[in-house]
Parts: C-alpha cells; sequence; structure tokens
C-alpha cells in the first residue's frame, strides 16, 4: 500500500517538475513572439499557456505564409538564367550591409 | 546560438547554391509554377540543412523535399547538408509502437483535465501539425523548444528572401 501511494508521489513530483520545465520554455516562447511581447511590456505572468500557444500557431502560419508570397513574388521577377548572375551580386550587397 | 547575421549569411550561400543546382539541372523556359515551387523547396531545405541533425523540424522538411526531388538532386542535398537521409517509415513505426505502449500504461489511471487543460491541449495538437515532424514528438517540452528553433529559422528565411526580392524592386 504504502510502496503504491509512494510511487504516486513520485511521479506527482515528476509531473510537477515537468510542469515547471514547460511554463519556463512558455516564458522564453513568449519573449520570441512579437506581438504579445510589444503588447505588454514583459508582465511577469500575465499571459496564459493557451494563448501563448495560439499565438505561436498564429505567427508560424504567417511566417509560412509570407515565404509562400516571396516565392512567388520571386518566380516572377527570377528567370532561371538570371540566378547565376545575381547570386555574385546579392551576396556582395548583404556582406557590404554588415 | 548563432547571431542573425550569420545564419542569415549561412542560409543566403546555401539557397543560392541549390538555386543555381536546379538551374543547371532544368534549364531554361520553365514554367512559373514549377519555378516557384523550386524556389520554395530550395529555400526549405537551405533553412533546414544550416540545423541539420540536431532538430528534428529539419529532418523533417528534407525528408518531405527529398520525395519532391528526382535523383540527380538528391545527389545535391546530401552533400549539400553532410547527412544520410533515412527514409522515415522505420522510425514512425517505432515511435508509433512507443507510444502506443505509453497509452495503455497512463489509461489505468484516468486524469482529469480542466477545461483550461483542454484548451492547451486542443492548442498544442494544433502546434504539431505546424511545425514539421511535429506529430512524431511524444514530448511537450521538446515540441515547444523545436517550435523556437523553427520560428527563429523562418525569421531568417523570410529576411533573407524579402531582402532578395527588394533588389528587384527599382
Amino acid at each position: 500500500m504504502s510502496t503504491r501511494r509512494a510511487s504516486s508521489r513520485q511521479a506527482a513530483s515528476a509531473s510537477r517538475v515537468n510542469e515547471q520545465q514547460i511554463t519556463d520554455l512558455l516564458a522564453r516562447l513568449q519573449q520570441i513572439l512579437p506581438e504579445i511581447h510589444s503588447r505588454c511590456r514583459r508582465p511577469s505572468d500575465k499571459v496564459s499557456a493557451s494563448r501563448v500557444l495560439q499565438e505561436t500557431c498564429s505567427y508560424i502560419r504567417s511566417l509560412q505564409r509570407e515565404v509562400g508570397d516571396l516565392s512567388d513574388r520571386l518566380s516572377c521577377l527570377l528567370t532561371t538564367n538570371d540566378v547565376e548572375s545575381d547570386e555574385a551580386a546579392v551576396i556582395r550587397s548583404l556582406l557590404m550591409r554588415d | 546560438m548563432q547571431s542573425s547575421c550569420a545564419m542569415q549569411k549561412e542560409f543566403m550561400k546555401k539557397w543560392m547554391k541549390s538555386l543555381k543546382l536546379y538551374s543547371t539541372l532544368k534549364g531554361r523556359n520553365t514554367p512559373i509554377i514549377e519555378r516557384k515551387s523550386a524556389i520554395k523547396l530550395s529555400a526549405d531545405v537551405a533553412m533546414a540543412s544550416t540545423r541539420t541533425s540536431s532538430t528534428g523540424w529539419s529532418r523533417a522538411v528534407i525528408s518531405t523535399a527529398w520525395k519532391k526531388m528526382d535523383d540527380a538532386a538528391r545527389m545535391k542535398v546530401q552533400t549539400m547538408s553532410g547527412q544520410k537521409v533515412h527514409s522515415n517509415t522505420k522510425l514512425c513505426r517505432k515511435i508509433l509502437r512507443k507510444s502506443h505502449r505509453i497509452r495503455i500504461v497512463t489509461k489505468k489511471r484516468v486524469i482529469k483535465r480542466s477545461k483550461a487543460m483542454k484548451l492547451v491541449d486542443s492548442r498544442i495538437r494544433v502546434l504539431k501539425k505546424l511545425v514539421p515532424g511535429g506529430m512524431e514528438m511524444v514530448d511537450e517540452a521538446s515540441l515547444i523548444t523545436e517550435a523556437m528553433d523553427y520560428i527563429a529559422s523562418l525569421r531568417v528565411q523570410v529576411d533573407v528572401m524579402t531582402s532578395f526580392a527588394s533588389l528587384f524592386d527599382f
């Protein structure tokens, strides 16, 4: 009997440690998300986990959509023979910017 | 974590390499839809190859891109990412069997989930579908870590592609 209670207590503390780990990760995720971060000016605990996850999903979706739109634009602007000549110019410009 | 500048340069180099590869393979006068998918595919492969073997999502991206390529392109991707691409099916079956076993064990204890936790669960399910390779992950913590890394790499990809596109708008 006591061993069952001890093992269930162990499992409960293990899940508590896990939850702490997850809340830490969610806090870090909150720092990355632009909308929550700018709106709340970094309050410590005001944002719920489900809200953070929801913002994450919509942010990922919008980033993926942007990649699709950009590749649409680029496919109109580039022809396949242009790529080779532009490569050097682009890399040079990016390097000069830094 | 690398600085974002260094990541951008690395992504740019790899993307240019794979685009060049595509243009040598396909030649001129390809239809626009094919061009778009080539650009997107090479950008995704470049993004994933900056992180290969350290994150699950990059492996998943490369294996989905793998299925869309022909043999010559596959050879080049292999040398670019510096790693062999294993077929995912064996890994999937192993993970399915493991998660099935875990399911059976937890059935004995019925855990009451409050409304808030159910909401969190449904959001996590959505996130699993969005992050490549997310459906195979059993652990919530690793899913969130992968999502953070994926978001950082997506941002690099978008920044580089935007600056590339802006060069043409004058």
